[in-house]
Formats: C-alpha cells, sequence, structure tokens
C-alpha cells in the first residue's frame, strides 16, 4: 500500500487542521487589530457635506488612528450628521473644546479626517457633540485658541513650512520700519524731541524686540499686509505734514531747523531705511522665487499660492512707495506681472 | 419547427428539473451522512487527499506568485503615486476575495471534476453503481455524497491556503529582493483584511465547490452503457463548471459590492 | 422438496414494461418466484433476461406494472424497508461488476460491512474468505479486480452475493466464463443454497443449470414469458420448443425419472 494511502486519515486530518489554525489566527489578527474586543467610545458630529467622508474613514490625530466613522445620514437641515467612535485608549483625549477637522489634499489626492483634542480638563462623555473646524462652533474654538491644532505635516505644508522663517524675517524688518516711521512722524509732528541719531539707535534696539509670529502662511502674508497698510499710512502722514505749510516739517526745512540736522545726519535715517526695504525686498523676492518655482512643479498649488502671491505682490508695492516715499524718494515704478508659468505653459500651447 | 422547439424545451425543462431533484437528493444525502454510520468516510479522505492535499503544490506557487507579483508591484509602482497602502488592499481583493477562490475552483474542477466524471462514469458502465444499490449501498449517499463533502471541504481547504501562501509565502519571496519589515507589513494586512474579505472568499468557495462536485458527479452518472461517453462526461464535467462557477462569481460578486 | 402451486410467492412481477438505453425490452411479463426454490429462466440473447432479473431486484425500475416482494410494492419501500431487502437479497451480475478501486477481500466483505457492521473487520474479513474459499479461490485476497481473469472475477462476484447468506439469490449467467472446475463449485455452491431453503432465481442459457437445479424452469421470449412451471411442465410444452436450449433439455429426457434413481440432492443427475 503506498504511504499516501496507509497514512491517508493522517495527512487529510493534518491538512485540515493546519488551515483551521490558520483560520483562526487569522480571525483573530483581524480581530486584535479591528478592536472587536475593545471599547470604542461614540460621539456625533455634523458636516457641511459628506465628500471626502464614508462610514469607515478613519479619524487621525498626530498621525495616529484613534477612531472610526460609523455613520453618515443627510439630515432635514441639508448638512451631514456623523456618528463616529474614538478607541478606549484614545478616550482620555476627548476633552471639552476638542474638533474634528476634513483636510481634503489640494492636489487630489483624497481627505483626512483630523482630530484635534481642546484644552480643557474636562472630559467629554459619550455621545457628546464635538464640532468641526468649518463649524462657526470651532472656527470660535480656533480663535480663542481652546484647541491643540499642530501644524499640518503633509508635503506641501512642510514645502510652505520653509517660506515661514522668510515671511517672519520680512514681518521683522517691516516692524522696524514702521516703528522707525512712527517714530519719525512723531518726531516730525514734534511730539519727540530726541535727536535723531538716538531714533535711529532706537529703531535698531526696536527690531531685537521683536518676537517671532507663529500662524498659518495666509495670516502671515495679511498680518504683513496690515503692517504695510499701517506704514502706508504712517507715510501719508508724513508726507501730509511735510506739505502742510503751516506744519512743523517746513519749519524743519528751514536750513536753520532741526529738519537739516535730521537730513544732513550723514544720512544716517535714509541709510538705514533704505537698508530696512533692501532687506525686505530680498525675502520677498526670495519667497517670489520659491512660489514661481512652486508653479512650475505643481500647477495644482498655483492657486492656492496665487492670494499669496498677490498679497506679496500689494506688500511690494507698498514697500516700493516706502523706498520712493518723496521723504526719500519719489514715485512707484511700473510692475512687470509675474505669470503663472503653468497658465502660461498651457495658453502657450494654444497659439 | 415550433412542436421540435416545444418538445427539446420540455426535455430541457424535464433535465433541469432532474438535475434540481439530484442537487436536492445529494443536499438531503449529506444531511444524513454526518448522523449514520460512516460506510463513506474512508471514501471521503481518500476524496480529501486526492482533491485537496495533492493540489496543494500548485495552488501555493500558483497563490505564491500571484502575490509576490502584488507585492513587487504594490512597492514599487504604487508609492509613486503616493499609493503604498493600496497594494494591501489589492492583495485582499485579488487573493482573499477574487482570484483565490477562483483559480483553486479552476485547479480542482481541472482535476478533481474531470476525475470524479470519468469514474462515475467508468462505474456505470461497469455497473458497478448497480452492484452499489445491490447490496444496499445508496450510490449518492456512498459515492456522491462522499465526493461532494470532500471536494467542499477540499475547496475551502484550499482557499485559506491560498491565502496563506499569497498573502504570507509571496511576501516571504519577495523579502529576497526587497526586505521590508514583516510586522509592519501584517499589521497594515489585518488592518486592511475584514471579516467580509475573509466570509466573502469563503462564501464562494463553498458555492465553487458545491457547483464543481454536483457538476462533475451528475455529469459522470449521465453516462449510460457506452465506454465513450466517459471522456465526454469528463469534458461536459469541466466547461459546465467552468461556466457556473463564472456565473456564479459574477453573482456573488454583484451581491456583495451592490 | 416442496413442490406445487400453493408456494407463496417471493417475488411477484405484474405486466412489468421496462426499457433501458430507450429500448422496450420486458413488455408486460408476468410471473410469481416461489420462496425457497431455485427459479430458472432461460431465453435467447436479447430476449429480456438481464433486465428481467434486475427488475425483479429491484434495480431497474419499470415503467408500468408492479413488482411485488413479500406483499409490499418494490418501488415504493421505506429506505428501512429498502435496506432490509438488500441485506436480505444478493445479486450476481452478468459480467461481474466488481468494484474497480477495492480489492477482492474488499469487494466480498463489502455486503457484511453494510449490513452486519457490528460483526467487526476480522470476522468479516474471515467470512469472505471462508466464501471465497468455498468458490476455490485462496489467493490474491488483496489484488484489485481488473488483475483478476473474468472468470476469476465472476466466482469473486458469486461470493460477495451469497457472502451475507441472504434469503433471495439473483444470478444473471452465473456460469459464463467459468472452467468446468470454477463451475462445478458453482454447482456445489447452489446445492448448499437449495438446500438451505434459500429463494434462488438465476437467468440462463445454460440447459446444465437448468438441468440440475430448476424447480421452475420459465421461458422468456420477446419480453414476456412465454412460460413458467416446473421443469417438466416447461420442458414438455409444445412452444417452448422454440428454445434451442430447451430443445436440447428436452433431448435429455424427464429429470423426475433420473430423480427416481436415488440422487437425492440432484447433484449429478443421470449422466
Amino acid at each position: 500500500m503506498k504511504f499516501k494511502i496507509k497514512f491517508a486519515d493522517q495527512i487529510v486530518g493534518l491538512f485540515i487542521l493546519v488551515a483551521l489554525a490558520f483560520f483562526v489566527a487569522i480571525v483573530v489578527l483581524i480581530g486584535a487589530n479591528q478592536r472587536w474586543f475593545a471599547k470604542d467610545y461614540g460621539f456625533v458630529t455634523s458636516f457641511a457635506s459628506a465628500a471626502g467622508l464614508a462610514p469607515g474613514t478613519s479619524i487621525m490625530m498626530k498621525g495616529f488612528t484613534v477612531g472610526k466613522i460609523d455613520k453618515l445620514t443627510l439630515n432635514a437641515n441639508n448638512t451631514v450628521d456623523a456618528e463616529f467612535h474614538i478607541f478606549d485608549t484614545y478616550y482620555e483625549k476627548v476633552r471639552e473644546y476638542s474638533i474634528l477637522e476634513l483636510t481634503v489634499s489640494p492636489i487630489g489626492l483624497g481627505s483626512q479626517l483630523l482630530f484635534h483634542p481642546g484644552r480643557s480638563e474636562v472630559r467629554l462623555s459619550e455621545g457628546a457633540f464635538i464640532p468641526t473646524a468649518a463649524s462657526p462652533e470651532g472656527q470660535t474654538l480656533i480663535e480663542q485658541e481652546l484647541v491643540e491644532i499642530p501644524p499640518k505635516d503633509d508635503t506641501i505644508t512642510r514645502l510652505l513650512a520653509n517660506v515661514n522663517p522668510l515671511l517672519e524675517n520680512t514681518n521683522k524688518t517691516v516692524v522696524t520700519v514702521n516703528r522707525t516711521l512712527t517714530e519719525v512722524n512723531r518726531a516730525l509732528a514734534g511730539q519727540s524731541t530726541g535727536p535723531l541719531g538716538d531714533i535711529v539707535t532706537d529703531a535698531s534696539a526696536a527690531a531685537g524686540d521683536v518676537r517671532a509670529r507663529v500662524g498659518g502662511l495666509l495670516d502671515q502674508v495679511s498680518s504683513l499686509l496690515s503692517e504695510l497698510e499701517t506704514i502706508s499710512a504712517n507715510l501719508v502722514a508724513t508726507t501730509d505734514s511735510i506739505r502742510d505749510p503751516t506744519g512743523l516739517v517746513p519749519r524743519l526745512l528751514d536750513p536753520s531747523g532741526s529738519i537739516k540736522t535730521f537730513l544732513d545726519d550723514d544720512d544716517a535715517l535714509y541709510k538705514k531705511v533704505m537698508s530696512i526695504v533692501g532687506e525686505v525686498d530680498r525675502s520677498m523676492k526670495s519667497l517670489q522665487g520659491i512660489i514661481s518655482g512652486l508653479n512650475s512643479e505643481m500647477p495644482k498649488v498655483a492657486g492656492l499660492l496665487n492670494e499669496t502671491r498677490t498679497a506679496i505682490q500689494q506688500a511690494q508695492d507698498v514697500l516700493e512707495g516706502v523706498r520712493n516715499n518723496p521723504l526719500i524718494r519719489g514715485g512707484v515704478t511700473e510692475r512687470v506681472q509675474q505669470e503663472s508659468l503653468y497658465r502660461a505653459m498651457r495658453e502657450g500651447s494654444f497659439e | 419547427m415550433i412542436a421540435t422547439l416545444g418538445r427539446s424545451a420540455r426535455l430541457k425543462a424535464a433535465s433541469l428539473l432532474y438535475s434540481l431533484g439530484f442537487f436536492y437528493n445529494v443536499l438531503k444525502e449529506t444531511a444524513r451522512f454526518f448522523s449514520k454510520s460512516q460506510v463513506g468516510y474512508k471514501v471521503l479522505i481518500l476524496q480529501i487527499l486526492f482533491t485537496g492535499y495533492e493540489a496543494l503544490a500548485i495552488n501555493a506557487i500558483m497563490a505564491i506568485a500571484i502575490g509576490a507579483a502584488i507585492n513587487v508591484i504594490g512597492s514599487s509602482l504604487l508609492p509613486q503615486f503616493g499609493q503604498s497602502q493600496l497594494m494591501y488592499s489589492i492583495l485582499i481583493i485579488v487573493i482573499t476575495r477574487e482570484l483565490g477562490p477562483l483559480l483553486t475552483a479552476f485547479v480542482i474542477t481541472a482535476r478533481s471534476g474531470t476525475a470524479i466524471a470519468t469514474q462515475l462514469g467508468t462505474m456505470v458502465v461497469n455497473h458497478e453503481i448497480e452492484a452499489y444499490i445491490a447490496v444496499g449501498l445508496n450510490p449518492i449517499s456512498y459515492l456522491v455524497v462522499p465526493r461532494f463533502i470532500g471536494v467542499v471541504v477540499s475547496m475551502l481547504v484550499l482557499t485559506i491556503y491560498f491565502n496563506i501562501f499569497g498573502l504570507l509565502g509571496s511576501f516571504i519571496v519577495v523579502q529576497v529582493i526587497k526586505p521590508t519589515p514583516i510586522l509592519e507589513y501584517l499589521g497594515a494586512l489585518m488592518s486592511t483584511l475584514t471579516v467580509g474579505d475573509v466570509a466573502s472568499g469563503l462564501t464562494k468557495a463553498l458555492v465553487f465547490g458545491i457547483v464543481v462536485s454536483v457538476v462533475a458527479t451528475y455529469q459522470g452518472f449521465s453516462v449510460n452503457r457506452a465506454s465513450t461517453e466517459i471522456p465526454v462526461a469528463g469534458i461536459r464535467a469541466v466547461g459546465l463548471s467552468f461556466i457556473l462557477i463564472i456565473v456564479a462569481d459574477v453573482l456573488l460578486t454583484l451581491v456583495q459590492y451592490a | 422438496m416442496p413442490e406445487g402451486d400453493s408456494l407463496v410467492p417471493a417475488i411477484e412481477l405484474r405486466d412489468v414494461t421496462a426499457s433501458s438505453g430507450g429500448f422496450q425490452i420486458l413488455s408486460g411479463a408476468s410471473v410469481a418466484f416461489p420462496e425457497g426454490l431455485c427459479s430458472v429462466v432461460m431465453g435467447a440473447a436479447g430476449s429480456g433476461k438481464s433486465t428481467l432479473l434486475k427488475v425483479a431486484a429491484g434495480l431497474v425500475v419499470p415503467d408500468s406494472g408492479a413488482v411485488s416482494v413479500g406483499g409490499s410494492d418494490l418501488a415504493r419501500l421505506t429506505r428501512k424497508e429498502e435496506l432490509s431487502f438488500r441485506a436480505t437479497t444478493g445479486f450476481v451480475f452478468q459480467d461481474a461488476a466488481l468494484w474497480a478501486d477495492t480489492n477482492i477481500l474488499g469487494n466480498v466483505a463489502m455486503p457484511l460491512r453494510v449490513h452486519k457492521p457490528w460483526m467487526g473487520e476480522s470476522t468479516i474479513a474471515e467470512a469472505a474468505r471462508v466464501v471465497l474459499h468455498k468458490l476455490g479461490y485462496d489467493e490474491g485476497m488483496a489484488l484489485r479486480p481488473a488483475e483478476l481473469s473474468s472468470g476469476e472475477q465472476k466466482l469473486v462476484s458469486i461470493a460477495r452475493a451469497v457472502v451475507n447468506d441472504p434469503a433471495v439469490v439473483f444470478m444473471d449467467d452465473p456460469t459464463s466464463n467459468l472452467d468446468e472446475d470454477a463451475a462445478e463449485k458453482v454447482y456445489e455452491l447452489l446445492a448448499e443454497l437449495k438446500q438451505k431453503r434459500r429463494t434462488v432465481i438465476i437467468v440462463a442459457n445454460s440447459s446444465e443449470l437448468a438441468y440440475r437445479f430448476a424447480d421452475r424452469l420459465g421461458v422468456i421470449k420477446g419480453g414476456s414469458m412465454a412460460a413458467f412451471g416446473t421443469y417438466d411442465e416447461t420442458v414438455g410444452r409444445a412452444e417452448a420448443a422454440l428454445s434451442g436450449s430447451l430443445a436440447r433439455l428436452r433431448a435429455r429426457g424427464s429429470r423426475a425419472a433420473a430423480r427416481s434413481d436415488g440422487a437425492e440432492n440432484s447433484q449429478r443427475g443421470d449422466v
């Protein structure tokens, strides 16, 4: 009798048992990985749209899956009610003021549902409502800084993050300019009597005081813009006071007046202002360089960055104004439009 | 013309009814098989040995080859789109849900479907079936049921092995070319794999096993007296099994995704 | 030896029509095989002998008509009744019909394994060996049927039919393909069965068999029974002359005369 036939029972038994053992092992592993044996805590939220969401979508926090979406329903108000659960190991993260944020990749590579824990000691009980970042409640919580929102860590965010120090630098400079100009204005308005040399010293000392600002790129740029608006307002004030025939300036302009001292101070103020403006301009140029680089590499990012670029252009215009201020020099030079390379290329190909 | 058509339709209906009756009898006798004394036990063991165990090698080779291909593609092509995670989904869809049961069923049809049909056909021609009836052994419970259970069990077990070889074996093979940490692989795989996937694959295996064994035994018994009918029965068993397996696969997939 | 028409029929066919492979083989065959006797049915090749035997044994379901066993319809037996019917019957096929995937011992032991599993495997094997020995087959228990000559296969199939000591034995041409020595062993077995008052139903074209063992002799022709009665009745009937074998039997003369010579168990007759 052949070995196989003789030991058929044993071979078949082993054949089936090994398969069963593997099957049980696989099911147990799936169970362990999919948390059948762990308690989950359910919560609810509301989204404006379920696009990019599905039951089973993971809820991430700092790269860890902390929960999953269970159920999505379109309610009578045309918003989407969502039920989701947070794993018991992360339940302690669910504090008051926590929010959910749905981030959609700008270049169409899916979406991520993020969980941001609230800054509170109070734990939310099961079934509580957790707002999304897009909702007014969420916005309020973010503005009040009641939520821990870590910097985004996808590729584009990282790329843009490189721009941040640059902008910060600019910001600092602008603040210095602003300060200097304010001091100049005050001096011109006669509110400050100290020697102009002191003012200049003060200005450079002030630069050191300025703290680095933290925040998103757009925030940075818009804050930069508002700073620049203040600058231009200051410049207008300066110009006005120069034009005012009864004001301090004509008096200052009197060769015997203090303005002569100011202007003849080995051009100290002028040089200082020019060097600051030059610094800002360099920062702006390298920013623009990065942006046009991004432009050519990732056409889809262009739209996102366009806003930023426009803001920077405005800032540059203002800086140009500063540089060419009648007090210093005159006129705004004409700008050569920075075309989106992506668009330029596409349009070109149809000509 | 119309009369011919009507007659052939009537015959078709009668033969369909007969096949359904055959299937019903197989199921009925299968239920009895587990409760009564096990005369067919030896037949069952040998059937599993032949259909399951002896097909393990070819099954493993197919599973490893397919799994390794997906692994290589998954670790070289998919990251270019930033979708490395998709590899696990593809592995599971291909190996656990779709190709695993289908290819296993094809192998079993080719090996055991033909064997069963020709063997039973030969027994009919040699009056061995009548001899079984004469000693009081119901051919369905003694000949069909052990083959039916044997093929179904083999199909299920081989599908599990296909998964093991396709998901784990292929990973080990790929280590030679491109080492990846096993825990990372297993963790990602297990969190992508759902019980639904496993259940879907095994449901298909069950249905395909039933199809192959019932078709093969039915075709074997359809032989009347001439030995020339035997290979014809084998060919019909394979052809019909393939068609029914594909139809069943489409239906099951539709049910799961619709 | 019980004779006469008052006997209980073991198996009775009433107006049976049966077909095989699309051809009608039996048309209105009616016959009652009496219990405890040996009935031999003769007929030319293709006359429907084998089909008649299979219908009587319930292996072929008749298109019409009925087969009754001990008063109940064979086609309507419950599973349990059918199993007990199979336990008490044995069937010898014309072409042996041994199970090719089982060895000789396994083939012969099968009826015991099915019907008397409580006997235990070793007792069953011993019983199978005894029956095979009785038929002169002592070696090659582990061989496969295909390794045997057709005569040996036939012997094994006879052993398989009688191993369970059935009350009714159906035999389709039991001595075909057998050499004389082997045939003699079969005759000894038949004599033993007769002695034990088993119902034996034989279809054969062997005049020797009919002459030695037939308590009842039937002739089948064109799918129905042309004659059925005691040996002398059938042999004596005029229309029976249509059968060549019957003519040969007639030439051997009356068996009653031979029997009166003192051959008690009719083993050798008067030859």
